[in-house]
């Protein structure tokens, strides 16, 4: 089996000669390709050569189109910050009142000159160079996170109280911007979309059934509508979301490292659903030896054996991680 | 339910205005400016803490609250110049150098001041250097670290060493926290002490103050 057959192989309960190996890799496969962070996240060409090189020398079974989560708010008009080694990032809200969400207009996700076009470049660029062994998959980020991240954190978690309804037109407007981002880079060739939803783990249940999970199930409807298939990547501890996060309609669940394992598996594999992960990315790969690591990996699998499970850290893997750590972590798949 | 009772309920409501309204009624009618921060807003912190850290509020509900909280406070920290009232010591809490994450260190910003403490909150991005300068100026019993990036954490060490350079360092407490830290990564670098999260973090702070 080649890594895309591996991995779809999952996504639809069948068969596999070994466990997909899926990290999230940003900022460590730009360190590898020699690239600074400002250039893998501004110039989607580096982004794909990052991704395919780490691609050629670990040899993971999925690369993403991932650097930040600021494409659609700089496409808004945002003034984004690109820091030399670190993310880029919005300077300052673009909605901090109705008057400013009035004056947001629905960018072009084809004008050339968009960090939304970029992206789409870097996820053809990556079909074209290995979609046929590869598992390649573009980026968004959910309806929830995008209002987050042109509101601010702090003030669209207390909008969800002060004023509902705004919220509700804020995330119905981001929605439509991020279905046409996602179609854009499965009509580049992606047969995946990751699709983050941070700030959700922040919230109840209650609340994450109002304010994120409707959108998340529009967003995999017309994603699944286009013929692709949705990874949802919600960090932090989300157990007390999980069984909501099933009703999105995703078809792979990343599960970050406080998230019991086997709750994680109880839950996935009673709906048989593909899940990864959840390998804590800073102490059982930063802070292991390689024996360390590897000891870790492998108990994941044991725990997921018989499961659609793919091996993963919970988290991005930090760019800090030795090589051979990494390696260690890779090759765990074929201990078993 | 007594007024004081009643300002804790509306403070884990999340109702600003009327905390205030209450808090103003209870000032007319004598109740002195310390019972009604301990037993009214204080109290009600309180509770959200321990909901907040078992997981029966979560991040939304602890913002609404701590701006209730606030909206008291504007009411009585006049009240409370030149009371017996004190703070039970004072932090200076910030984002290391080169991370811009806020929230972790707002919610322990909400649950150091729901227990009393003092807060001065250098914000995000914040140099070695500054932490320094700022514990020179205001000498707080804590020095509160927040980083959200593997890449960004470092720099917690480098306060660290930049404080015990300035000869302050055995003035503080150092407390660190973060997605990303541990607590084997906070004794790696000299630090005091290591919170999973924001309650906690006022817990351990409250305890190092009075032992």
């Amino acid at each position: 089996m080649n890594s895309k057959e591996r991995f779809l192989a999952v996504i639809n309960g069948a068969a596999v000669d070994k466990t997909p190996v899926f990290p999230l890799l940003m900022g460590f496969s730009a360190q590898r390709l020699g690239a600074s962070y400002r250039q893998f996240a501004s110039n989607g060409h580096v982004l794909a050569e990052a991704q395919l090189k780490t691609r050629e020398v670990f040899k993971v079974d999925a690369i993403t189109a991932c650097s930040d989560a600021f494409r659609i708010s700089a496409d808004l008009g945002g003034e984004i910050v690109f820091p030399e080694d670190k993310p880029p990032f919005l300077a300052n809200p673009l909605v901090e009142s109705e008057a400013d969400f009035k004056n947001l207009r629905k960018p072009d996700v084809t004008n050339s000159k968009g960090r939304m076009a970029d992206r789409v470049a870097a996820t053809r660029e990556m079909v074209q160079a290995a979609g046929n062994e590869c598992m390649v998959l573009g980026w968004v980020d959910m309806p929830f996170a995008e209002a987050c991240s042109i509101c601010g954190v702090t003030q669209f978690l207390m909008l969800l109280y002060d004023d509902p309804e705004f919220a509700h037109k804020i995330l119905l407007f981001l929605t439509e911007i991020v279905i046409e981002f996602a179609i854009a880079q499965i009509t580049a060739g992606a047969p995946m979309v990751g699709a983050g939803d941070a700030a959700a783990s922040l919230i109840s249940p209650q609340l994450f059934r109002e304010f994120a999970l409707p959108y998340e199930q529009k967003v995999c409807e017309e994603v699944h509508k286009a013929g692709g298939l949705v990874k949802l990547h919600i960090c932090g501890n989300t157990t007390h979301l999980i069984k909501d996060m099933i009703l999105s309609g995703a078809d792979l669940f990343n599960i970050d490292h406080l998230v019991d394992l086997s709750f994680a598996i109880e839950n996935y594999s009673q709906v048989k659903k593909a899940y990864k992960g959840n390998l804590n990315p800073v102490a059982d790969l930063l802070q292991s030896t390689p024996e360390e690591s590897l000891e870790k990996a492998l108990k994941c699998l044991d725990m997921a054996k018989g499961t659609n499970y793919m091996l993963s850290p919970g988290c991005e893997v930090p760019a800090e991680v030795s090589d051979d750590v990494f390696l260690a972590f890779c090759k765990s798949v074929d201990h078993v | 339910m007594t007024e004081l009772e009643q300002i804790s309920e509306f403070l884990q409501q999340g109702r600003a205005k009327n905390v205030q309204e209450l808090v103003s009624k209870a000032l007319e009618e004598g109740i002195s400016p310390s019972n009604i921060l301990s037993e009214g807003l204080m109290a009600g912190m309180a509770i959200i803490g321990a909901k907040f850290k078992a997981n029966e509020v979560y991040v939304p509900e602890v913002l609404i609250a701590a701006r209730a909280m606030n909206a008291g406070m504007d009411i009585l920290k006049p009240r409370l110049i030149g009371s017996d009232v004190k703070p039970l010591g004072k932090a200076v809490l910030g984002t290391v150098e080169g991370d811009l994450h806020d929230i972790g260190k707002n919610l322990v910003k909400i649950m150091f001041q729901g227990a009393g403490l003092e807060v001065i909150d250098m914000g995000v991005n914040v140099s070695a250097e500054k932490f320094v300068e700022k514990v020179k100026e205001e000498k707080p019993q804590i020095v509160a670290l927040s980083a959200l990036l593997t890449t960004t954490m470092v720099n917690m060490e480098k306060v660290i060493k930049a404080l015990e350079r300035e000869g302050v360092r055995n003035q503080v407490i150092i407390m660190v926290g973060g997605a990303p830290v541990s607590e084997r990564f906070a004794l790696s670098i000299g630090a005091d002490c290591y919170s999973p999260d924001a309650a906690s973090a006022a817990e351990v702070a409250r305890q190092r103050l009075v032992s």
